[in-house]
C-alpha cells in the first residue's frame, strides 16, 4: 500500500493551500479532488465566476447611469455566449494556474472521491478504479454545497448559484430567495442582465448579518432596481406551472401569490461530510453536519485535520485558505495556531457592501461600550466626482481601549476598502493611529481616516460642532 | 433642573429623517454621547448629547421629520455628574428595548440574563500585539497576557517577548536549584579543591527526562543470559562480505526486538494521556542509544520489523555517525515504541536501563563473556551476553516481561531464525 505524510481530501482554496503549504514544508502530498480541476467551488461555481459577471454588471449600470452625465452609450446587446465564454476563460486560466503549481510542488493531485477506511487509510475512488493509501495525517477540506428547500419543485426553472451562474438564459422574472450576500449578489448579476427581480428574506433586513444602517445605505441605491425586496417574509409554497413558477408568499400582514420565469434559491450552504466514512476514522461530526476542530484545525482524531467550509460558517474562501496553510504548518509540527482575531465579509453588489469585526448589534448584546465613526460619503471628493455619494464608512471603537474593534463600508470598491480596517483591528490601531496615517487623496481610502477623525473629534470635511477634539 | 436638546443647525439640510433612536426615558447619557441618528438626503449623522443628564423624556421616534430646533429629548441633572458611575452600566441588564424608538424588526433580545457565557475575550480587550508578534509568542508558548508591552501604547513587540522569555529563563535557573537535583547541599569546597564543568545541553535536557521518566514509570528490571555462541560465529563469517561492513551485534539485537515485539505487541505500546486506555503501535520503530561527545542520544530506526540485519547495520552505521557529527534531526529521533542500549563495548554486567517514556519497555544489552555453562550434564564454555529488559509494570506484568526477554533469547540462540539479509 502506498504511504504519504499527508492527504488532503478537496481541492478548494482551503485543500490546495493546505496541500501547497504542506508540500512546501517538506511532507510528501497527495490532494484528491473529486473533480478534474481544482479550485472547488470558489474558483470554479463561485467566487470567481461571478465577480466576473459582477463586473460585466458593473460596466452596464455604470453606462447606462452616466448617460446624463454626457457620456452617452448605445444601449448595451448581451451575447450570453461570449460573456459565459469570458467567464470559463478566467475559470480555466485560473485552474490551469494552479494545476501547474501543483506539478512543481510534486503534490500528487489524484481526481476521485475519498473515504476513510481507518484513522490511518483512505480509499480513493477513480476511473481506474479503487485504491487504498496510508497516510500520516488528513486535512478534510470538502467544502460545501448549496441548501436545497423541500417546498420548491425539481425543475429546471429553480436554480441554484451554480446552475445561475451557468447563464443558461435570463429569465424575465426573476424571484431570488434569499437577501443574503449571495443572493443579492446575483440578484445584481441578473438585474444588469435584464432580468426582473424580486427578492425575499424571511428576516426581516437584508444582509442579515450586518448593521441596519448599512443594509440601508445598500438599499438606497436599489430601491427601485428591483421588482421589491419582501424582508420577513417567507415563501409558503411554489408550484411548477407551465407559465412560471407560482409561489406563496406570507409576510406580516398579508399573503399573496406571484409568478415568476424563474427562481433562484439561496439560503445558505451544507458542509459535505457525507459519504466520507468518517465513522470508519472516527471522526466526530456535529451540528447540522460540520466538522469541529480546535484552534489548530484537529478534529476529535488529532492527526486528522477539518478546514473551510466542511467546518461551519462563516463559510468564506478567505476563511478557508488560512485555515488550510494552518493545518498544513500544524501537520508538519509547527506550533501554528488559529490566532486571527477577524475575517472580513464582503458582498460583491452594487454598492459593494463590507464589513468585519463587530457590528453595533453585536457589541451591544456583548455590552462593550463603544465610540462610532460614520463618514457619509456625500462628504468624499472621490465619492463625488465618481457620482457615488450613496457609499458611507462606518468604524467603532471600543470606549475602554480606544481600540477599533469592528468596521462597515458600503460604496464601490467596499471589499477593497475593509483590508485596511482588518489589518487595523489585528494590530490594535486606535483612531489616533488610523487618523494619523496619512491616507492619499482625493481616494475612498480616505473615508476610513476621516471616519476616525469623527471619532477623535478633528474631521475637517463634516461639522460636528466647535470645541470638539481638543 | 431640566435642560432642552434640540436639532441644532444642519448647514444646507432642511429637513432630516429620525432612523435611529439610542437613548430611553430613564437612562443617564454623558455630553457628546449619541442620542439619535439623523439621515437627510446626502448623509446619516449622530446627534450628540450636547450635555450630560438623566434622560427624562424623548420626543422623537424613529420614522420622524425634524428640522432645525424640533425638540429632540429632555434631560435632568445628575446628582453628580462628574463622577461616572462605573457598575451602573454592566450591572444593568440590556435596557429593554423602547417599543417605539426601536425599529419593530429588531430581533427580541431578552433583557434578563446578561450574555455572558460563550464570549471568551472582548475583541478590543486582546493583548495588543500584531499578528507576527502572536505567532511568535506561540512559537515560543508565552503567554502575551503576562508580557507588557514596550511600544507605543503598551504594544507588544518582538523584543518585548525575547526579554520576557530571558527573564523567565534567568528567574527559572533559581527555582531548579531550589529543587536541589543533586541532593542536600555540602560545601565540598571545604574538604579539598574542587572545579566546576558545565553539562552539555544534551546532558541537562536528558538528565530532566531521566528523572522524570524514573519517577513516573514503576521500573521492574527482568535479567537474563542469552548464549550467543551460534550468532558470534555466524557474525564472524559473514563480517566484512559485501552488505555486511557494518554488521555489529546492535543490528543482530535490534533484528531479534523487532521480531519479538510483534509477538508481544504490549511491549511496543504507550499509556494514553489519561491512563486508560493503552496506544498498541502498529509499527515497529526502535530507538538506539548512541553516545556522543555532547551526550547520549536515541535515533529510531523505522519499520524495523521490515528490514533485515544487514539493511539495520547500514541505517545504524548511518544513524550513529549523523549523531556523532551532531547532525540529526529531531525527526530522526521522533516515534520509536522500543529502545534498545548496548553497553557491550565498554563490559560489566547486567543493569537496569530507565524507561524512555511513553514507551513502556527498553532492554539493556551487556558484553558477552565466554563462560561455563552447564548443557545437560557437560560443562561447555559458551559466549553469554546480559540482558536488562527494564519495563513499566502498569502496561507490563512479571509474566510478559520474563516470557519477553526469554522468547529474545531463544531468537538470538537460534540465528537461522533472524532475517540476515543478503549481502
Amino acid at each position: 500500500m502506498k504511504t504519504i505524510d499527508l492527504v488532503v481530501i478537496g481541492g478548494g482554496p482551503g485543500g490546495y493551500s493546505a496541500a501547497f503549504r504542506a508540500s512546501d514544508l517538506g511532507m510528501k502530498v497527495m490532494l484528491v479532488e473529486r473533480f478534474s480541476r481544482l479550485g472547488g467551488v470558489c474558483l470554479n461555481v463561485g467566487c470567481i465566476p461571478s465577480k466576473t459577471l459582477l463586473h460585466a454588471a458593473g460596466l452596464i449600470e455604470d453606462a447606462a447611469e452616466w448617460r446624463d452625465r454626457g457620456v452617452v452609450f448605445d444601449p448595451p446587446k448581451i451575447d450570453l455566449d461570449a460573456l459565459r465564454a469570458w467567464k470559463e476563460q478566467g475559470v480555466s486560466q485560473l485552474a490551469d494556474g494552479l494545476g501547474a503549481l501543483a506539478k512543481r510542488r510534486e503534490v500528487e493531485v489524484v481526481t476521485g472521491r475519498g473515504e476513510f477506511v481507518s484513522a490511518h487509510t483512505l480509499a480513493v475512488e477513480t476511473e481506474e478504479g479503487r485504491e487504498e493509501v496510508r497516510f500520516g495525517q488528513a486535512v478534510i477540506a470538502t467544502g460545501s454545497r448549496p441548501i436545497k428547500l423541500g417546498l420548491f419543485p425539481d425543475d429546471a426553472r429553480i436554480l441554484d448559484s451554480t446552475s445561475a451562474l451557468d447563464l443558461a438564459e435570463i429569465p424575465e422574472r426573476l424571484l431570488v430567495v434569499g437577501g443574503g450576500v449571495l443572493g443579492l449578489e446575483l440578484a445584481t448579476v441578473f438585474r444588469a442582465l435584464g432580468s426582473q427581480v424580486t427578492v425575499v428574506e424571511a428576516l426581516d433586513q437584508v444582509m442579515g448579518e450586518a448593521d441596519k444602517d448599512v443594509a440601508r445605505a445598500y438599499l438606497k441605491r436599489n430601491t427601485g432596481r428591483f421588482v421589491a425586496v419582501h424582508t420577513g417574509t417567507q415563501v409558503q409554497n411554489a408550484e411548477a406551472k407551465d407559465d412560471g413558477i407560482a409561489v406563496q408568499f406570507e409576510g406580516a400582514d398579508r399573503q399573496w401569490e406571484e409568478s415568476f420565469d424563474s427562481v433562484l434559491v439561496a439560503v445558505g450552504r451544507a458542509a459535505n461530510s457525507e459519504s466520507l466514512g468518517l465513522e470508519n476514522a472516527g471522526v466526530a461530526v456535529g451540528e447540522s453536519g460540520t466538522i469541529p476542530a480546535n484552534h489548530q484545525q484537529r478534529t476529535n482524531i488529532p492527526h486528522i485535520f477539518a478546514i473551510g467550509d466542511v467546518t461551519g460558517a462563516p463559510m468564506l474562501a478567505h476563511r478557508a485558505s488560512y485555515q488550510g496553510r494552518l493545518a498544513a504548518e500544524v501537520a508538519a509540527g509547527m506550533k501554528s495556531a488559529y490566532e486571527a482575531r477577524v475575517i472580513p465579509s464582503v458582498a460583491y453588489t452594487d454598492p459593494e457592501v463590507a464589513w468585519v469585526g463587530l457590528t453595533e448589534r453585536e457589541a451591544k448584546a456583548q455590552g462593550i461600550a463603544y465610540e462610532r465613526g460614520t463618514f457619509p460619503w456625500a462628504a468624499s471628493g472621490r465619492a463625488v466626482g465618481t457620482a457615488r455619494v450613496e457609499g458611507m464608512t462606518k468604524l467603532l471603537f471600543d470606549s475602554e481601549t480606544k481600540r477599533l474593534i469592528g468596521a462597515a463600508v458600503v460604496g464601490v470598491h467596499a471589499g477593497e476598502l475593509i483590508a485596511e480596517a482588518a489589518l487595523a483591528i489585528e494590530t490594535g490601531c486606535e483612531a489616533e493611529d488610523i487618523a494619523g496615517t496619512i491616507h492619499p487623496h482625493p481616494t475612498f481610502s480616505e473615508t476610513l481616516a476621516q471616519a476616525s477623525e469623527v471619532v477623535e473629534g478633528t474631521v475637517t470635511e463634516l461639522f460636528l460642532g466647535r470645541g470638539r477634539g481638543q | 433642573m431640566s435642560r432642552e436638546v434640540q436639532v441644532p443647525d444642519m448647514g444646507d439640510v432642511e429637513e432630516a429623517e429620525v432612523i435611529e433612536v439610542f437613548v430611553q426615558a430613564g437612562q443617564s447619557v454623558s455630553a457628546n454621547e449619541p442620542l439619535i441618528t439623523l439621515e437627510s438626503d446626502k448623509a446619516a449623522m449622530d446627534l450628540p448629547s450636547p450635555f450630560g443628564g438623566m434622560v427624562e423624556a424623548v420626543h422623537v421616534k424613529v420614522g420622524d421629520m425634524v428640522s432645525e430646533g424640533s425638540l429632540v429629548a429632555t434631560l435632568t441633572d445628575r446628582p453628580e455628574d462628574s463622577a461616572p458611575k462605573p457598575e451602573e452600566p454592566e450591572a444593568e441588564s440590556p435596557p429593554s428595548p423602547d417599543p417605539v424608538a426601536e425599529a419593530p424588526s429588531e430581533p427580541a433580545v431578552s433583557p434578563a440574563p446578561p450574555p455572558v457565557a460563550p464570549e471568551p475575550r472582548r475583541l478590543g480587550a486582546l493583548p495588543h500585539a500584531g499578528p507576527a508578534v502572536r505567532r511568535f509568542a506561540r512559537e515560543l508558548g508565552v503567554d502575551l497576557e503576562q508580557v507588557s508591552g514596550s511600544g507605543r501604547k503598551g504594544r507588544i513587540t518582538r523584543e518585548d517577548v525575547q526579554l520576557y522569555v530571558k527573564a523567565i529563563l534567568t528567574r527559572q535557573q533559581e527555582p531548579v536549584a531550589a529543587a536541589r537535583p543533586s541532593g542536600p547541599p555540602v560545601d565540598a569546597e571545604r574538604f579539598g579543591p574542587t572545579r566546576t564543568e558545565p553539562l552539555t545541553r544534551i546532558q541537562r535536557r536528558s538528565g530532566t527526562n531521566l528523572q522524570r521518566n524514573w519517577q513516573l514509570a514503576p521500573h521492574v528490571s527482568q535479567h537474563h543470559k542469552a548464549d550467543i555462541t551460534e550468532l558470534d560465529r555466524c557474525q564472524r563469517e559473514l563480517r566484512g562480505q559485501k552488505g555486511f561492513e557494518s554488521l555489529t551485534v546492535t543490528a543482530c539485537v535490534l533484528q531479534a526486538c523487532a521480531q519479538v515485539l510483534g509477538q508481544f505487541p504490549r511491549v511496543n505500546a504507550s499509556l494514553s494521556e489519561d491512563g486508560r486506555e493503552l496506544v498498541v503501535r502498529e509499527y515497529i520503530h526502535i530507538g538506539f542509544a548512541a553516545n556522543t561527545d555532547e551526550g547520549l542520544v536515541v535515533p529510531v530506526i523505522r519499520d524495523a520489523d521490515q528490514k533485515s540485519i544487514s539493511v539495520l547495520a547500514g541505517e545504524i552505521a548511518a544513524l550513529a555517525e549523523r549523531a556523532r557529527t551532531q547532525q540529526l534531526t529531531a525527526e530522526d529521533m521522533q516515534g520509536g515504541g522500543f529502545t534498545l542500549s548496548n553497553l557491550g563495548g565498554i563490559g560489566g554486567g547486567h543493569f537496569t536501563p530507565v524507561i524512555n517514556l511513553p514507551q513502556v519497555a527498553v532492554l539493556g544489552i551487556s558484553r558477552a563473556v565466554r563462560e561455563p555453562v552447564c548443557i545437560e550434564d557437560r560443562v561447555e564454555s559458551r559466549l553469554m551476553m546480559p540482558l536488562s529488559l527494564s519495563y513499566d509494570h502498569r502496561v507490563i506484568d512479571g509474566v510478559e516481561g520474563a516470557q519477553f526477554v526469554m522468547a529474545l533469547a531463544s531468537l538470538l540462540e537460534n540465528p537461522d531464525q533472524l532475517d540476515w539479509g543478503e549481502g
